[in-house]
């Protein structure tokens, strides 16, 4: 089992950012995407996940399509959640950024998804050359909206009525992007 | 707003981000201050809510990202209250 994309390294003061590794599809990781708290505010995985998702979502990663990288704690070396570049365009020039901290551990501050959020998008204009990199976060998930403007993601609107939460309650989604502050190419 | 009112806010700002006195600015933010978290933001929240008898909508949560915009936000409700 393998993935079609290069290893990537990204080291911060207290978390680390590298590739998913096969190693890293385990029960543990199965679990976060099967629990509901963990996944509300996510688009996907409304019938939950199987491991045969898992390493199918593992194995089809590509430079063109997507990309999914492991938080890790430092500290204890711990994989406490996941990021991704989804979906890549290649012909825009540009990529969504999304994740979760599966570990809840962690969820008492928004410390280790800005941290890692940081490393990726550095990594993402500096490395990949995206000319944009954008999100969409729901207007319920407070601690992610932080964390989204934190990293200097700018507002660019809403979209109304987004997201279905399990009460039947409908959710806005705000659009958040940031332009490759190191390269300027802008037609006109 | 009144001076009573700037004063709660400075209080509950000060109390929940273990601010020293002269932490304390208008300009104040969570995009640069990383001890103002998701979990102390909704402490703030919390706090002026009681503080001032009042409820917030979603957005004006996630809006009040500086002192300043927070003031703003207060005094929007207590003067559409009235």
């Amino acid at each position: 089992m393998t993935s079609n994309i290069d290893e990537v390294y990204l080291e911060g003061e207290d978390f680390i950012v590298r590739s998913l590794r096969q190693s890293d599809l385990t029960k543990r990781y199965l679990g976060w995407m099967n629990d509901p708290e963990i996944t509300q505010h996510l688009e996907t995985g409304e019938n939950g996940s199987s491991m045969e998702e898992l390493v199918s979502y593992f194995e089809n990663q590509s430079e063109s399509t997507y990309q999914t990288f492991a938080i890790i704690d430092k500290h204890n070396d711990k994989h406490i959640g996941n990021l991704s570049l989804n979906p890549i365009s290649l012909k825009h020039n540009q990529t969504g950024l999304g994740g979760i901290i599966g570990d809840k551990e962690y969820w008492g501050s928004t410390g280790a998804f800005v941290e890692s959020m940081r490393l990726l998008i550095e990594y993402g204009f500096t490395v990949l050359k995206f000319h944009k990199i954008h999100s969409g976060v729901s207007m319920f998930n407070i601690p992610s909206i932080i964390a989204s403007k934190k990293v200097k993601f700018l507002e660019e609107g809403y979209r109304k009525d987004h997201m279905r939460y399990p009460d039947g309650s409908y959710a806005d989604v705000m659009i958040f992007g940031q332009i490759n502050p190191y390269i300027k190419n802008k037609k006109t | 707003m009144e001076i009573s009112n700037s004063n709660k806010i400075k209080e509950i700002f000060i109390e929940v981000l273990k601010l020293e006195i002269d932490e304390y600015t208008e300009t104040l933010s969570y995009l640069e201050y990383d001890p103002w978290d998701s979990i102390t933001h909704m402490k703030i929240v919390a706090k002026i809510e009681q503080a001032f008898d009042v409820e917030f909508e979603m957005r004006d949560i996630i809006a009040m990202e500086s002192v300043a915009k927070v003031k703003e936000i207060v005094a929007n409700h207590i003067n559409g209250s009235n």
